[in-house]
């Protein structure tokens, strides 16, 4: 999956179930507001998705979506993963966190830590 | 010493630690009502038996503590030097890339309860990228709990070790 439909997928998801088209754009901010339980993202974090998806009053927000058969490791120790668990959890799992706004229907992240280091520091919008 | 030199020695004794636990935890709210926020890292430290200190997520680390008001959380902890993919897709990971990001990073999330009486918060884990925590019931020990700083222990390692880990964060602007 690449960024713009995992981030797609992420806000509307996140607009779904926040949204009622009744509402004024203006409302999207404070509706947005809560925490939210993964229904579905798609075919890349089946079977048994899990996720969560945090956006507070403040405008921080943290988001994670994993498989549900993540395997444990063998070595009971995080540190001491081997080379197929290790690449499982990052084929099988995503977590970021930072602050959001919204500004009409767009939903704008400064992303500050991701276990994609490559989205660390960007500022992906969706809409 | 005399009765009324030793009835003045307790009460100042006394009143010597209310002052200083109430500068670790204020005392108005539920401890519960003081957790409910977004919490920062600014500290990760494992100390071990013998008295090693490991810091798996550097001397600046990033991360977050999210307690919500109906009992989800979700912490998540990096390394603010974690390498870029450089495939920029997760499916095509090298094997050091994925050894980098698990030993410099870990996210998970869950419900939690929060005792009061023994300040410590029961996190009933939903998911983590590391699954074996699934394993082990987690507890986490409010240390510290201010309008803006918040330091947690977790002796509910995986490895049962002994070891102990000591979080500080402060309250996310």
């Amino acid at each position: 999956m690449n960024r713009r439909s995992a981030l797609n997928t992420l806000a509307m998801t996140a607009v779904a179930l926040a949204f009622t088209a009744s509402h004024a754009n203006a409302q999207l901010a404070k509706d947005i507001v809560g925490t939210w339980t993964l229904v579905s993202a798609g075919d890349a974090y089946e079977p048994n998705a899990k996720g969560s998806l945090i956006f507070e009053n403040n405008g921080r927000f943290s988001i994670i979506l994993m498989r549900g058969n993540l395997p444990k490791y063998a070595s009971n120790n995080r540190t001491q993963g081997t080379a197929p668990e290790y690449k499982a959890t990052v084929e099988g799992s995503l977590a970021y966190f930072g602050t959001h706004s919204v500004s009409g229907t767009d939903l704008n992240f400064h992303i500050e830590g991701s276990t994609f280091p490559n989205w660390t520091g960007s500022e992906p919008k969706t809409n | 010493m005399n009765r009324s030199n030793a009835l003045n020695i307790s009460v100042i004794t006394t009143l010597g630690l209310v002052l200083s636990l109430g500068g670790t935890f204020a005392q108005t709210k539920s401890l519960k009502d003081q957790l409910v926020a977004a919490w920062t890292l600014t500290s990760w430290e494992q100390v071990f038996k013998d008295g090693t200190k490991r810091q798996d997520f550097g001397p600046n680390p990033k991360g977050v503590a999210s307690f919500d008001a109906n009992g989800h959380f979700f912490f998540m902890f990096a390394k603010p030097d974690l390498p870029k993919i450089a495939a920029t897709d997760r499916t095509k990971v090298t094997p050091q890339e994925a050894q980098a990001i698990n030993l410099g990073s870990i996210a998970y999330f869950g419900t939690y309860a929060v005792d009061e009486a023994s300040k410590t918060i029961a996190l009933q884990l939903e998911s983590s990228t590391y699954p074996n925590q699934l394993s082990v019931p987690q507890k986490r020990v409010i240390t510290a709990l201010t309008a803006d700083e918040l330091k947690l222990t977790n002796a509910t390692t995986t490895a049962g070790d002994g070891s102990t880990i000591n979080f500080v964060f402060k309250r996310a602007k």
